[in-house]
């Protein structure tokens, strides 16, 4: 067999929906045994790109060659066997099985009775993952598995099934920093095992760093396809947005701070941790470093009464105060935008207008009903404050992309009144442009004096927006970075990984 | 939106309506005797305690949780109705108040269970259910209670001006406050969301138990104002009336949720799906059919219409 240059060839690839046209005009060309990034904004087309492999999305138009043979990729088990695998952003597999039993579903060795070969399973499993050089245990139960091992046991699961195209989407968003290097240098192994992956990511320099090639797509079109050594990141987000991303790379903000809002002291995750201590003043932003499981998540909600919280100090705007639990942390004017936004953020099925009153349909109450016109008025306001962008108020969440559906989360606050406004991952599978929107939303909020606090796992995210940074590891603070320190990102990661 | 989008939105909020029709133009076509004001109104008479009955439950549905207990219940609550007027001696007014308060008090039971002990809706309003049959029989011994006072006759019997029954008035003026209280009050928007989403509705600041043990305290008053109607009509309070509710209950919540609104149980849509089931009974019995037949039709319009919404939502995506 003559050596396939390609492994996937798209050539004039359209699709639309209804009137509106998903794919304009695709040209996508994938190198065997290479990786090549996909980068855009959320809309611009990647996913149902993707789902065309995938024969979820059926093109209208264009040629599709995989491996050298033109296809027509009706539905899953399709692609399934030409090779093609998908490795998605939220991992699909049966937390109640183990890795061996989810490695082989579908596919399990029987013995000459038809019954499942115990033995042979759990050999055959641990022969492959040898052979991939993957670190599982095959007998451990999948829902016992951190993300990152979880994200491996999708990998090994697809290669079982002899997949050669891995496709990957957002793979890292929700890795640490030290499952994240091995998540990359696990990519340039299977790149050398011949296999060709393509690598779907808002993380840019992740995507410099490990594919051969980038493809930028804008609008339902690819815009650009070139080496990954012969582009900066800059352009690439021009290439994205069609326009200079002006607060990316802004050193200083500078930010007008006043008294103390919020001092917190002695909040213990658990019985035996050293407490926890800061404070943060209003109109500032502070922000808390980690990497995941360092306890950053778990010290918001203990804080605010969500999960337990052993005996601390909570001095609130000058009073000391005691939250009985999370509707009274909300009511002395603290909230939190949470990090799983379609999880804990919207209610997918309910209108943008719904979502936003919810939390404060008292204001709009009389005598137990609810004045819809007042609700109405003031939901458009905040929806327009935010830039939401939709048709109406009315659509439901679940037809908006991921960065309006954060704003969504985000206009459910604005027009109460706040004291600390708390952000986790506020950024988190959110493209570059509404990224840059959601930073002034925040610094606009710090600006009315509020103060902020904000969680994340990308450091110059934490770099841009706050003026002190605190680092956590292991459920307790290990470092307090100021302003005029915190521009070293090698020493931030340093107290995040050691003591 | 476009006008596909628009068509094919429309047909799948009123395909369950468009069915109904079907429903009474065969049924008109087959039977001399079903199109007339007088036999609709039989059909509603028949439906209403199964309808407020259902009203009620649909607060529950909303929430995704489900309440097994409203077949038992609203047999005790028959009782309880009956066994106030005939055994202590309350006037009837007392007694249906004393029946409304059992009613809710069982819905805080079973709603105590499901939100704050954490106990699984399915299981918790089994056992409750279970509990309260067993506490039936033993009260009652399996004899019914009978013999009540002329004017206990009006929730059940009797008919305005000899045309309208007071029941299906009774019926009316539930659907209506219920309908107020999902639309415009804060609970109702309250319990939606947390069908869409429990954890952000929580997470938005909102006592989302304190809502589901409301949701089910709602659907214990309809099975108390279920249980005088069914009471009233039989003319007496029979240990076990009110048990083959349960399934025509949930299967009218499950109609409804096809209509109207996207696949969420709604009130509207719960008094079509009470309205297909008693009219699909009518229509039978007037043909002459043997009984089982009715369970057969009823089991394949449910099966039929819970498809075609499963099917849309599969082309949906």
């Amino acid at each position: 067999m003559a050596d396939i240059v390609n492994a996937i060839e798209m050539i004039g690839v359209k699709k639309s929906f209804g009137g509106l046209h998903a794919l304009k005009e695709v040209n996508f060309v994938v190198t065997s045994g290479t990786c090549h990034g996909l980068i855009g904004e959320n809309g611009a087309g990647k996913s149902t790109l993707m789902k065309v492999l995938g024969g979820t999305v059926h093109k209208d138009e264009g040629t599709v060659i995989v491996n050298g043979k033109e296809v027509n990729i009706r539905n899953k088990h399709m692609s399934q066997e030409l090779g093609i695998a998908f490795v998605p952003q939220e991992l699909d597999f049966i937390s109640n099985f183990t890795v061996a039993e989810n490695i082989y579903l579908g596919n399990e060795p029987l013995n000459g009775l038809g019954i499942i070969d115990k033995k042979k399973l759990y050999s055959d499993t641990k022969q492959l993952l040898d052979e991939l050089r993957i670190n599982l245990n095959p007998y451990k139960r999948a829902g016992d598995l951190n993300v990152s091992q979880q994200q491996m046991m999708i990998i090994a699961q697809a290669l079982a099934h002899n997949a050669n195209i891995i496709i990957m989407d957002e793979p890292t968003a929700r890795l640490g920093h030290e499952e994240i290097e091995h998540l990359l240098s696990y990519i340039s192994f299977l790149k050398q095992a011949g296999k060709t992956i393509i690598f779907i990511s808002h993380h840019l320099e992740e995507v410099k760093r490990v594919a051969d090639m980038v493809t930028v797509m804008r609008d339902g079109t690819t815009i650009l396809t070139t080496e990954t050594s012969k582009v900066s990141v800059p352009d690439l987000i021009k290439a994205m947005v069609n326009r200079d991303v002006s607060g990316q790379f802004v050193e200083e903000t500078g930010h007008n701070i006043s008294d103390l809002m919020l001092s917190v002291s002695d909040l213990k995750l658990t019985k035996k941790n050293n407490g926890i201590s800061f404070e943060v003043h209003k109109g500032e932003i502070i922000g808390f470093f980690g990497l995941v499981g360092s306890g950053r998540t778990e010290m918001i909600r203990s804080l605010l009464k969500i999960d337990k919280q052993y005996n601390s100090k909570i001095v609130l705007d000058g009073k000391t105060v005691k939250f009985r639990n999370y509707k009274d942390a909300i009511n002395s004017g603290i909230v939190l935008v949470p990090e799983e936004r379609r999880k804990q953020g919207v209610i997918l099925s309910s209108s943008i207008s719904d979502n936003i009153s919810l939390g404060q349909l008292d204001r709009f109450t009389r005598y137990f009903f609810i004045n819809r016109r007042k609700e109405k008025q003031c939901t458009k306001c905040s929806a327009e404050a935010m830039n939401i962008i939709c048709q109406s108020i009315d659509q439901k969440v679940n037809t908006l992309s991921g960065g309006n559906q954060q704003k969504v989360v985000l206009a459910k606050h604005v027009e109460s009144d706040i004291k600390v406004f708390i952000l986790d991952e506020p950024t988190r599978g959110i493209d570059v442009g509404a990224k840059d929107q959601i930073y002034s939303v925040i610094e606009n909020l710090a600006s009315k004096n509020i103060a902020v606090i904000v969680i994340s796992s990308e450091i110059p995210e934490l770099q841009r927006l706050c003026d002190t940074i605190y680092v956590m590891r292991q459920g307790v603070i290990t470092k307090r970075f100021e302003r005029k320190e915190i521009g070293n990102s090698d020493l931030l990661l340093q107290c995040a990984l050691t003591n | 939106m476009n006008k596909t989008e628009q068509t094919s939105r429309f047909l799948r909020r009123y395909a369950t309506v468009f069915g109904y029709i079907v429903l009474l133009t065969f049924f008109s076509l087959v039977s001399k005797r079903f199109l007339s004001l007088n036999n609709f109104i039989t059909i509603l008479r028949t439906i209403a305690p199964l309808a407020i009955l259902s009203l009620g439950l649909t607060f529950v549905m909303i929430t995704k949780r489900t309440d097994l207990s409203i077949g038992y219940s609203t047999s005790i609550l028959g009782i309880v109705v009956g066994a106030c007027m005939k055994r202590f001696g309350f006037p009837v007014w007392g007694s249906v108040i004393v029946t409304m308060v059992a009613g809710a008090t069982i819905g805080t039971v079973n709603g105590f269970a499901v939100a704050y002990v954490g106990i699984p809706d399915f299981i918790a309003t089994l056992g409750i259910g279970y509990l309260l049959g067993g506490l039936n029989q033993a009260y009652t011994k399996g004899y019914s209670i009978s013999s009540f006072p002329d004017s206990f006759n009006l929730f059940g019997m009797q008919r305005i001006k000899g045309v309208l029954p007071v029941s299906v008035i009774i019926l009316l003026l539930v659907f209506l406050v219920f309908y107020f209280v999902i639309s415009k009050t804060r609970f109702g928007r309250y319990i939606y969301s947390i069908g869409g989403n429990e954890e952000a509705t929580m997470m938005s600041g909102i006592n989302v138990k304190k809502n589901i043990l409301k949701a089910y305290i709602v659907c214990g008053i309809g099975a108390g104002i279920a249980a005088v109607v069914m009471t009233s009509k039989l003319g007496q309070a029979n240990p076990t009336a009110g048990e083959s509710y349960l399934l025509d209950a949930m299967a009218s919540v499950y109609l409804g949720a096809t209509a109207f609104k996207d696949g969420e149980p709604n009130l509207l849509g719960t008094l079509l799906g009470t309205l297909i089931i008693g009219t699909m009974s009518n229509g039978l019995t007037l043909m002459n059919v043997p009984y089982f037949v009715k369970d057969i039709a009823t089991g394949l319009i449910i099966i039929i219409a819970v498809t075609i919404t499963a099917l849309q939502k599969m082309r949906k995506q």
